[in-house]
């Protein structure tokens, strides 16, 4: 069918302008396949032209075959970015409350003229020490409460008596 | 979409976290920081958590604050001043202005978590001051008893 050099250049020719048929297309790949390169530069760049439609195509069926793959694999990525977030945000707080339950203290420490002290039972015994002084200053403030009462309630007599005598 | 599930998810949890600093909204809170209590001549105690031995699971949060200076006990004064108006329940003495003692409950009734007050001040120059926050699910009565008695609280 194509026997010269110039019979292919016109078919390449009337492929560039979009001229050719289905299965003159066809033939021309493979004729252009069986072609070693750097002989004919005709030849050449529409083996280079047409390589890159075939390439162009096949990219562009994977394309959108890889586009209908990822409608389905959008949710999944969600599903499983939520299940992420939600399974670790609950093991934060499981472990929170772990933690909390498990340790003696979260703070326990003294500072003196901003000196750290950090020994639990030093810093223990001086908060006792605290406790003390204000178990004594609540006592002492009720007794004077309660004297103050019974002051005035012998005061309130002594007036009575005066007032109403027997 | 998604940044916005995250952010939500991110507040909720944060919304669950415990509170750093439970004296906050307090005017006494800024008193119990570092700038204040690592000056000379205080002394600050600070133990919290779910077991502070003696003091059981009933008090979580024990601050105090020893001071001799001057312009500290000023302070002081005056952070627990304004504090004990918002009080609900409260003991206290004063000398010419001068509060010598103090005892100011907070109740919140809807976690059933009770603050304290407590404020020793006694007017003479050079005599410490102390100032106490004690935080827990006690109430007022049986604290006080505990005090009194001098009962180690369990």
């Amino acid at each position: 069918m194509i026997d010269s050099p110039d019979t292919l250049h016109a078919l390449i020719e009337r492929y560039f302008a979009a001229e050719t048929t289905l299965a003159e297309e066809h033939f021309l790949r493979d004729k252009l396949a069986g072609l070693p390169d750097g002989i004919d530069p005709v030849a050449d760049e529409a083996k280079a032209v047409l390589g890159f439609v075939a390439v162009t195509s096949q990219r562009t069926t994977a394309g959108r075959k890889f586009r209908k793959l990822k409608r389905f694999i959008r949710p999944l990525q969600a599903a499983a970015s939520v299940a992420l977030i939600v399974g670790g945000a609950a093991m934060f707080v499981k472990y929170s409350i772990q933690k909390a339950e498990a340790a003696p203290a979260t703070a326990f420490v003294a500072y003196v003229d901003g000196q750290p002290i950090t020994d639990a039972d030093l810093v223990r015994r001086m908060a006792l020490d605290n406790m003390r002084l204000v178990a004594e200053a609540t006592s002492a403030f009720e007794l004077q409460n309660s004297t103050i009462i019974n002051c005035a309630a012998e005061k309130n007599q002594e007036i009575n008596s005066l007032i109403f005598p027997l | 979409m998604r940044l916005r599930l995250i952010l939500s998810l991110i507040l909720l949890v944060s919304a669950a976290a415990p509170s750093l600093y439970a004296q906050d909204g307090m005017k006494i809170a800024k008193l119990f920081s570092p700038e204040f209590q690592d000056q000379k001549g205080v002394t600050a105690i600070h133990m919290e958590g779910n077991n502070i031995n003696e003091w059981g699971d009933l008090v979580s949060v024990y601050r105090s604050l020893t001071v001799t200076n001057p312009e500290h006990i000023q302070a002081i004064q005056d952070a627990v001043k304004a504090d004990g108006r918002n009080a609900t329940t409260r003991t206290s003495s004063s000398h010419e202005g001068h509060i010598t003692y103090g005892w100011y409950g907070f109740s919140n009734g809807k976690n059933n978590l009770e603050r304290y007050i407590i404020l020793l001040s006694p007017p003479g120059k050079d005599l410490p001051t102390t100032l106490i926050y004690i935080e827990g699910t006690i109430n007022p009565t049986a604290f006080k008893h505990y005090i009194l008695q001098n009962l180690p609280i369990q």
